[in-house]
């Protein structure tokens, strides 16, 4: 049976993912080490800080269209990110945050670098902010953090207890409660009503030297 | 400034915590020139590169009175840093890491020097 951390990057790949911008940290070392196990099917990208693991999460949004995804380790680490996932914001990039956080049963103590995630990301992964609490919540909230990512043009933030990173994975039980999700997100493609198109068309024709400002 | 390019506490974490080999793609570091980049800022810095500079490198540094002083020592990462007790599961983590390790062979190297040392010293 793999462990959580291996199924989360096992995952990531078969949404398409080939690289992880990040850097290491002993809070997100179960998936660091996950990656011995995914071999050359996702690269991990190791920048000189996590600020610039996110800015290039961002820029690789930005040049290829696919989702960037970046890494960073509990507390000071997660707090590194904050910039380039705002930079990744409100320039509509898809963008999923992989992030570290402490054992399960040393939080709510001031436990060293716990910080209180959900709350530091609320507001820049607004669109889909989630802490995989079980092995078997690991399918539905990576699915739904890169479909959300990709479907919002946002950011979405996933937060994995370094405990649970270690715990073997299983899918969800035939039983009341269990969720079950699918890989895929195909974009849909978006037209105008006919009555917009006709006035814009309207007012093209009736002008005669036309610049044209586009945005909000 | 301990210098060995790598991410080495964290690296050991992998070894001994994990029980995992080293990733490589995530550990390794760059190289860069430390006290050739504090000369550049006017920081005294001396980098030594071989145990015999290692004293006469100290006396250089606490003699230096007109300012701080950046002592770059090059190291090795390979060298475990092992506590003078080792619990059995670190030991079995450690020895279930290593198969994979680029660096395996100088780490068992190492390891056994350092015990060894311990028990002359004592």
């Amino acid at each position: 049976m793999p462990d959580t951390a291996q199924f989360i990057l096992t995952r990531l790949t078969e949404w398409g993912i080939q690289r992880v911008y990040g850097y290491p940290g002993d809070g997100i070392n179960g998936l660091i080490v996950a990656f011995h196990e995914v071999g050359d099917r996702l690269e991990f990208i190791q920048t000189r800080h996590e600020e610039i693991a996110s800015f290039a999460a961002t820029a690789h949004a930005k040049f290829t269209g696919e989702v960037g995804v970046c890494m960073a380790t509990s507390g000071p680490g997660a707090i590194h990110l904050l910039n380039g996932l705002y930079d990744a914001k409100l320039d509509h990039q898809p963008v999923v945050a992989l992030i570290g956080q402490q054992k399960r049963m040393s939080l709510g103590a001031n436990y060293q670098q716990e910080v209180d995630l959900n709350t530091l990301f609320k507001d820049v992964a607004s669109e889909y902010l989630m802490t995989i609490m079980d092995p078997t919540q690991a399918r539905h909230v990576i699915d739904r953090a890169v479909r959300i990512a990709k479907s919002s043009r946002s950011v979405t933030a996933v937060i994995v207890p370094e405990d649970v990173q270690e715990a073997e994975h299983s899918e969800p039980p035939r039983a009341h409660g269990a969720v079950y999700s699918s890989l895929g997100f195909s974009t849909p493609m978006l037209r105008p009503r006919d009555a917009d198109l006709q006035r814009a068309a309207e007012i093209l024709n009736a002008s005669e030297k036309v610049a044209m400002l586009i945005g909000r | 400034m301990l210098h060995n390019d790598d991410l080495n506490q964290v690296t050991w974490e992998q070894r001994v915590m994990a029980g995992d080999s080293k990733l490589q793609a995530s550990q390794v570091l760059p190289d860069f020139p430390f006290a050739r980049y504090a000369e550049t800022l006017g920081i005294k810095a001396i980098r030594v590169e071989r145990p015999e500079e290692v004293a006469p490198a100290w006396d250089e540094a606490l003699a230096y009175m007109s300012g701080p002083v950046l002592y770059e020592a090059i190291t090795d990462p390979e060298v475990p840093p092992l506590p003078p007790h080792i619990r059995f599961e670190q030991a079995q983590k450690l020895a279930k890491a290593l198969p994979g390790d680029p660096h395996a062979g100088r780490i068992v190297k190492e390891s056994i020097k350092g015990k060894l040392q311990e028990f002359v010293t004592r």
